[in-house]
C-alpha cells in the first residue's frame, strides 16, 4: 500500500469530504473513520463482526505498517493488510 | 538375597515404563482431553 | 428479571437436544463458563472452584476443556466446565466450535449445562455483550459476571447494574476475579438462576426478517434445537460461509439458509450483516441506558507502553532485549541454587552410600538413583525461572504484542502473526504449544504450526544445554551481566526458532499449500500479572517436573543402571581400577547396545556412551543427562561427588588418551538436541491434534522423521565443518 499522500480529504474536516469513502488501509495513523462496508471472506467478516468491527462502527487508526493497529469499541485490534484493504470507511476527521 | 531386591526393583521400573508408554499411545488414539500427568504441560 | 420468558422454553431438561437419563434425580448443578478471551474468565473459574489452571492474557489460553467443582451453601455439588474463550458462537476456530457444540448439546462427550455463566469484561461491555446476547438466546438459564469491575471504575466507566439486569433479563453480578470479590454472590446467583425460567431474545426482529427466517428456524427445530436456540442459530448461519460443518450434516439446512437469505435480500437487507446489525443495535440501546463514561480519561498507561512496545524500531529491540534477559536469567541467576541442590544430592548420595554395604544394591541406589535422577533434579531452578518468565509474558499481555511484531516475518513464511503465540509457548513445552494452535482458524496453517512447534527449544532441552554449556563454554563476561554461556544458550534457542520458520515456509509451499491468511488479533490491555496466579503456575510446573523426575526418569534410570551393570564381566584384576570399570561397562548390555550404535553416531564424532545416551533419550530428552549420570556413576572409581560436568571434561578415550568431549562435540550434540524430537508426549499430542487415527499418526511420523533427519544432518555438518576449520574433534 502506498497510502495517504494522495488523499487530501483526510486532512479536512468539512462536510463534503466526510461523505467520500476510501479503503481502511489508506487511512493514516491518528485518523478516525466509520466503517461503511466489509469485503472479505465470510469467515473473516464473521470474526471481525464478533470483535466489534462491523458496518457503522467507528475506528481509530493507531498505527499502520505491514499490519494495522486499530482501536475498536475501546479494544485494540491488529489486522493484516489483506483485511484492511477490503474494508471501506468514511473518514471522520484527522488529527494528524 | 540382594539380587532378588535389585531384580524386583528393576522389574518394577520396567513395568511402570511399559504402563506409561501404553497410556501415552492410548491417549493419542482417543481424541479426548488431557495428555498424561508426565508431559509437564500442566493440562 | 421478570416478564421475559416465553413458556415454551421453560423446561430445558426435557426439551433439550439430548435427553439426560439422570435429569429427574440429578442433584449436581452443571455450570458452563463462557466469555471473550482476556476477560478473566479462567481466573474466575479458579476463584469459583479452587482448581488451579493456567491463566493467560492472550487469545485462547483455555484450549482444553477443563472441569472443576465446588459446593454450594447447602452442600449441593456444582460441576463447572470452563469453555474456551470465544468472541462469539460463530465457530471460526476449533476452540469456538467446542464451545458452541457444548452449549447446543451437540457434544456427546459432555453434559449440557443447567446454567451458563457468561463472563463479561466491564471495561469493554459493548463488545462483550455480543456473545452474551447470543448465549441468552440458547434456552438455558444465564448468569452474567461483570468482571474487572474495579478496572472499569478506575477508567471512569459507571455501569448501572440494576438497569443492566433489567435490560438483559438475567442475574448480573459485578466481580473482581483477581481478588476474589463477588464470588459468593455469584455462587448464589447461579443457584437462583437455575430455578428461573430460561431467558430469551431481548429485541425484536423486523417483521419481514421474522417471516424470512421462518423456514430456516423450522428446519433447525426439526433437527432438535429449542425454538429460541434455533432463532440464534438461524441468525448465526446467515453470516457463515458454506464451510460450517452443520450445513452439510443437517438435511435441507443449506437450502433453508439459501431460501431465508434470498428472502432477506428481497426485503432490502444484507444477510451477512444482519446479525451484527441487529445485535449491535440492541447493544447500543442497552449501553446507552446503563453505561456512563467520564469523557476522555486521557491516554492509558497500557497505550503508552504500546507506543514503545509496538514502535517500529524500539519494539523489535525491546523484544530482543526481553528474550536476552530471559535467557540470562535462566542461565546465570539459577546457578547458586543449582550448586546448592547439586551439593545436597551429592551429600545425600554419599551418606546413603556409606551406610549400605558394598554391592549391587548400593550401586543401584548411588549410581542409578542419585546419579541418574539427581542429575536431572538439579535443573529445577532453571525450569522454575523459565516458566516464571514465560508466565510473565503471557499474563502481562506481551505475547500478543510479540505476535503483532512477528506478523511481518510470519507472513513471509506463509503464516500470520498468531501462529507465533503457540511457537512462543513451545519454549516452555511443545504440548501446550501444540494445543494452543486451536486458536488458528485455517486448518492448513494450524497443521503447519503444529509441525514446527517442537523445533522451539522446550524446557526439557535445558538440562542438556546447561550440562554441555557449563562444561565446555567458558563463563567469560561479554558485557556486564551477560556471559558467553547465556549467549550460547540464546543462539541454540534462536537456531531452533529460525529453522522452525524455514520448515514452516517449506510446509506452506508444499504439503500444506494455501493462501496466506490475514491476521485478525486482539491486543489485550497490559495488566500487572497477579503474583498469586503466577506463583501458582510456577509451583504447578515445578511439581510436574519433580513428579516426572520421580516417576518416568526414575524408572528409566533404574532400567539403564541395570543395563549398564549386567551381565557381570570376569574383569582382569591385574588392570587398573579405571580400566576394570571400563571393561565391565563395555561387557554390559548397555555397552553392547552402545557398541552396536557406535557406527551410526561415529560420523558425528560421538563415542558409544554418547550414542547410547541419545538412544535412551528417545523416550524423554532429560534422560540423556540421567543416562550420562548413570554411565559415569557406574564407571566412576572412587571420585565420590565429582559433578557430572567435571567428569565429562576429564573423560579420555581409553586407547588414544585424547579428550572424548571437546567443545566441537558439545556444540554438535546441542545442535542435535535443538532439532531432534525426543518426547513421547509431543508425538502423542501431534497424533491427536493432527486429526487422530491414521492421518494423525502419519503427520506425527513425518514430524519425527524430518526432525531426526535434520538433527543428524546438522550435527554432522557442525562436526565436519568444525574439523575442517581446525577445531579438535
Amino acid at each position: 500500500m502506498t497510502p495517504v499522500l494522495a488523499l487530501p480529504t483526510l486532512q479536512q474536516l468539512d462536510a463534503p469530504a466526510a461523505r467520500t469513502t476510501c479503503a481502511l488501509a489508506a487511512c493514516r495513523p491518528g485518523s478516525r473513520a466509520t466503517v461503511v462496508d466489509i469485503e472479505c471472506s465470510a469467515d473473516e467478516a464473521c470474526r471481525l463482526r464478533a470483535l466489534g468491527l462491523c458496518e457503522g462502527t467507528s475506528v481509530n487508526v493507531i498505527d499502520s505498517r505491514h499490519a494495522m493497529l486499530l482501536e475498536v469499541r475501546g479494544t485494540r485490534l491488529a489486522l493484516g493488510s489483506a483485511i484492511t484493504a477490503g474494508i471501506t470507511v468514511r473518514p471522520q476527521s484527522a488529527q494528524a | 538375597m540382594e539380587l532378588i531386591v535389585v531384580g524386583s526393583i528393576v522389574l518394577g521400573a520396567v513395568a511402570f515404563i511399559a504402563h506409561r508408554a501404553w497410556r501415552t499411545v492410548r491417549a493419542a488414539r482417543k481424541p479426548k482431553t488431557g495428555c498424561g500427568s508426565d508431559c509437564g504441560c500442566g493440562h | 428479571m421478570t416478564s421475559l420468558q416465553p413458556p415454551t422454553t421453560t423446561d430445558v431438561q426435557q426439551s433439550g437436544q439430548r435427553p439426560d437419563p439422570a435429569a429427574g434425580a440429578q442433584t449436581t448443578l452443571r455450570v458452563a463458563i463462557i466469555g471473550n478471551p482476556n476477560t478473566g474468565k479462567t481466573t474466575l473459574f479458579n476463584a469459583l472452584t479452587g482448581l488451579r489452571q493456567r491463566v493467560g492474557n492472550f487469545a485462547g489460553v483455555t484450549v482444553e476443556r477443563v472441569e472443576g467443582a465446588f459446593r454450594g451453601p447447602d452442600g449441593q455439588q456444582v460441576a463447572v466446565l470452563d469453555l474456551p474463550g470465544s468472541y462469539s458462537l460463530s465457530a471460526g476456530s476449533p476452540d469456538e466450535q467446542i464451545a458452541l457444540d457444548v452449549l447446543l448439546g451437540r457434544d456427546k462427550d459432555r453434559w449440557r449445562p443447567d446454567v451458563v455463566l457468561v463472563v463479561v469484561d466491564a471495561v469493554h461491555l459493548d463488545r462483550n455483550l455480543f456473545l452474551a446476547g447470543q448465549v441468552i438466546e440458547l434456552g438455558i438459564p444465564v448468569v452474567v459476571a461483570l468482571n474487572q469491575f474495579d478496572v472499569a471504575q478506575a477508567e471512569g466507566i459507571a455501569i448501572d447494574v440494576p438497569e443492566l439486569i433489567h435490560e438483559l433479563g438475567v442475574p448480573v453480578v459485578p466481580t473482581v476475579a483477581k481478588r476474589g470479590e463477588g464470588i459468593e454472590p455469584l455462587k448464589r446467583a447461579l443457584f437462583i438462576a437455575a430455578t428461573l425460567p430460561a431467558p430469551a431474545r431481548k429485541f425484536a426482529l423486523p417483521a419481514v426478517a421474522e417471516s424470512a427466517l421462518e423456514p430456516l428456524q423450522q428446519c433447525l427445530v426439526a433437527d432438535g434445537l429449542l425454538p429460541s436456540a434455533a432463532g440464534m442459530e438461524a441468525l448465526r448461519l446467515l453470516g457463515m460461509s458454506r464451510t460450517d460443518p452443520h450445513l452439510a450434516q443437517v438435511p435441507g439446512l443449506a437450502d433453508a439458509v439459501a431460501v431465508s437469505s434470498s428472502a432477506l435480500r428481497a426485503a432490502g437487507l444484507v444477510p451477512a450483516r444482519f446479525e451484527s446489525e441487529m445485535r449491535y443495535g440492541w447493544i447500543a440501546q442497552v449501553t446507552g441506558r446503563t453505561v456512563t463514561r467520564r469523557i476522555n480519561v486521557g491516554q492509558s498507561l497500557s497505550d503508552r507502553i504500546d507506543a514503545i512496545a509496538l514502535h517500529r524500531y524500539y519494539g523489535p529491540a525491546l523484544f530482543l532485549l526481553v528474550m536476552v534477559l530471559v535467557f540470562q536469567a535462566v542461565f546465570s541467576w539459577a546457578t547458586p541454587l543449582m550448586d546448592g541442590i547439586e551439593w545436597l544430592i551429592g551429600a545425600a548420595g554419599d551418606a546413603v552410600g556409606s551406610v549400605l554395604p558394598d554391592g549391587d544394591l548400593r550401586s543401584l541406589i548411588v549410581d542409578g538413583l542419585f546419579a541418574g535422577v539427581g542429575s536431572v533434579v538439579v535443573f529445577l531452578p532453571q525450569i522454575a525461572i523459565l516458566f516464571l518468565a514465560i508466565g510473565l509474558l503471557e499474563h502481562s499481555g506481551y505475547m500478543a504484542r510479540a505476535a503483532y511484531l512477528m506478523d511481518r516475518v510470519m507472513r513471509r513464511v506463509g503464516l500470520h502473526g498468531k501462529s507465533f503465540i503457540p511457537m512462543l509457548s513451545g519454549y516452555a513445552c511443545a504440548v501446550p504449544g501444540i494445543m494452543a494452535t486451536r486458536t488458528i482458524e485455517d486448518p492448513k496453517d494450524r497443521l503447519a504450526t503444529i509441525m514446527v512447534v517442537p523445533l522451539m527449544s522446550c524446557s526439557a532441552r535445558l538440562p542438556v544445554y546447561t550440562l554441555l554449556i557449563g562444561a565446555f563454554v567458558p563463563p567469560i563476561a561479554l558485557l556486564p551481566g551477560l556471559s558467553l554461556q547465556s549467549v550460547t544458550m540464546l543462539i541454540m534457542y534462536l537456531l531452533g526458532t529460525v529453522v522452525a520458520l524455514f520448515v514452516a515456509a517449506i510446509f506452506k509451499r508444499t504439503l500444506l499449500k494455501g493462501p496466506v491468511r490475514p491476521m485478525i488479533l486482539e491486543l489485550p490491555p497490559f495488566r500487572w500479572p497477579s503474583p498469586k496466579s503466577l506463583a501458582v503456575s510456577v509451583v504447578q510446573r515445578c511439581e510436574l517436573f519433580l513428579r516426572r523426575a520421580g516417576t518416568v526418569i526414575l524408572s528409566l534410570s533404574i532400567v539403564l543402571w541395570a543395563l549398564a551393570t549386567y551381565p557381570k564381566a570376569n574383569v582382569d584384576t591385574a588392570q587398573s581400577p579405571a580400566a576394570q570399570q571400563e571393561q565391565q561397562l563395555e561387557y554390559s548390555v548397555l555397552g553392547r547396545i552402545g557398541k552396536g550404535i557406535e557406527p551410526i553416531v561415529r560420523p558425528l564424532g560421538y563415542d558409544w556412551k554418547i550414542g547410547v545416551s541419545i538412544a535412551a533419550s528417545f523416550a524423554a530428552r532429560e534422560v540423556f543427562v540421567s543416562t550420562m549420570g548413570t554411565i559415569y556413576g557406574v564407571g566412576d572409581v572412587g571420585e565420590g561427588d565429582a559433578a557430572l560436568r567435571d567428569r565429562l571434561v576429564r573423560e579420555r578415550h581409553p586407547d588414544t588418551g585424547k579428550p572424548v568431549y571437546t567443545p566441537l562435540i558439545a556444540v554438535g550434540l546441542m545442535v542435535f538436541y535443538v532439532f531432534a524430537l525426543m518426547c513421547m508426549s509431543t508425538i502423542a499430542v501431534t497424533v491427536r491434534e493432527a486429526g487422530g487415527g491414521r492421518i494423525g499418526w502419519g503427520w506425527a511420523a513425518l514430524q519425527f522423521g524430518y526432525m531426526l533427519g535434520l538433527a543428524y544432518g546438522a550435527a554432522w555438518i557442525v562436526y565436519v565443518v568444525g574439523k575442517a576449520l581446525g577445531f579438535a574433534g
